[in-house]
């Protein structure tokens, strides 16, 4: 029984030790480099989307207004400008989640605590620029 | 003798087709060398009729997002402002009773897809009471 308890204690000591585990120069750069292609991806794959969604809303405003409906015209050209704020919200999450996960690889090159850190950091950054993307909808 | 008259006709009316067609592909040439060697029109000198046409469909989505921020705004929704957009460039009119109000308005339609520019026409006017 209290073998198995040290086994427990053990495991999750050494686990605790790699999660904080400082990487290699040469390892966090390639991680670093990693991180910023995805993130360029990321960010441009939500841009295409948001152009893509707001040509869509603006084509319906245009399909109303060629009908002659004015309400219909109000309501579209409504839903665009919704349709442009998210947008414009979305591109700001992914650009900071972006930042957020080349912040991260950085890290790893900090050991223990200033490793966890300068992560806890990095998730308060995070959570920073998503609770303003929001408020500026 | 008027077997050879006849002959001569002929061989005359033949001679004038001849020439005729000929001058004819030499004008058709120089007709076309005419056009190639013109200038091509630049695109930006004049827009096509489909052109003009979308550009007045854009500028008409954008006159109706700009009305709709405006009136969907707790500030600008009070007034009633002329929203008109020529090439993407929003010119505001009409009355409103505060600068703020004025600059509200203008930030607004600046915010909105496809606006090159906002033009502030709007008069402040202080409302009496």
């Amino acid at each position: 029984m209290q073998l198995k308890v040290l086994c427990a204690v053990a495991a999750a000591a050494f686990a605790l030790t790699a999660c904080n585990k400082q990487e290699s120069a040469a390892e966090v750069q390639r991680d670093v480099s990693k991180a910023q292609a995805d993130a360029q991806r990321e960010v441009a794959d939500a841009r295409a989307d948001v152009k893509e969604a707001n040509a869509d809303a603006d084509r319906k405003v245009a399909n109303a207004i060629t009908d002659h409906d004015q309400d219909d015209v109000a309501k579209a050209a409504h839903d665009a400008n919704e349709t442009a704020d998210k947008g414009k919200e979305k591109i700001v999450i992914a650009q900071a989640e972006a930042d957020h996960k080349i912040a991260v690889e950085k890290c790893d090159a900090l050991e223990g605590s200033q490793q966890r850190q300068c992560k806890d950091d990095a998730d308060k950054t995070l959570d920073q620029a998503k609770e303003a993307a929001k408020a500026n909808r | 003798m008027p077997n050879l008259t006849k002959a001569l006709l002929v061989a005359a009316a033949l001679s004038c087709t001849a020439l005729a067609g000929c001058t004819s592909t030499e004008s058709r040439k120089s007709e076309t060398t005419a056009k190639s060697q013109a200038p091509a029109p630049k695109k930006s000198d004049a827009a096509t009729p489909e052109e003009s046409a979308t550009q007045t469909l854009d500028d008409s989505v954008v006159t109706a997002k700009v009305k709709a921020k405006l009136v969907d705004d707790p500030v600008t929704k009070a007034y009633q402002i002329n929203v008109e957009t020529f090439k993407g460039t929003v010119q505001l009119s009409g009355f409103v009773d505060s600068a703020e109000a004025a600059t509200r308005a203008t930030s607004l339609a600046k915010d909105v897809g496809g606006v090159k520019d906002v033009k502030n026409s709007l008069q402040v006017r202080k409302s009496e009471g």
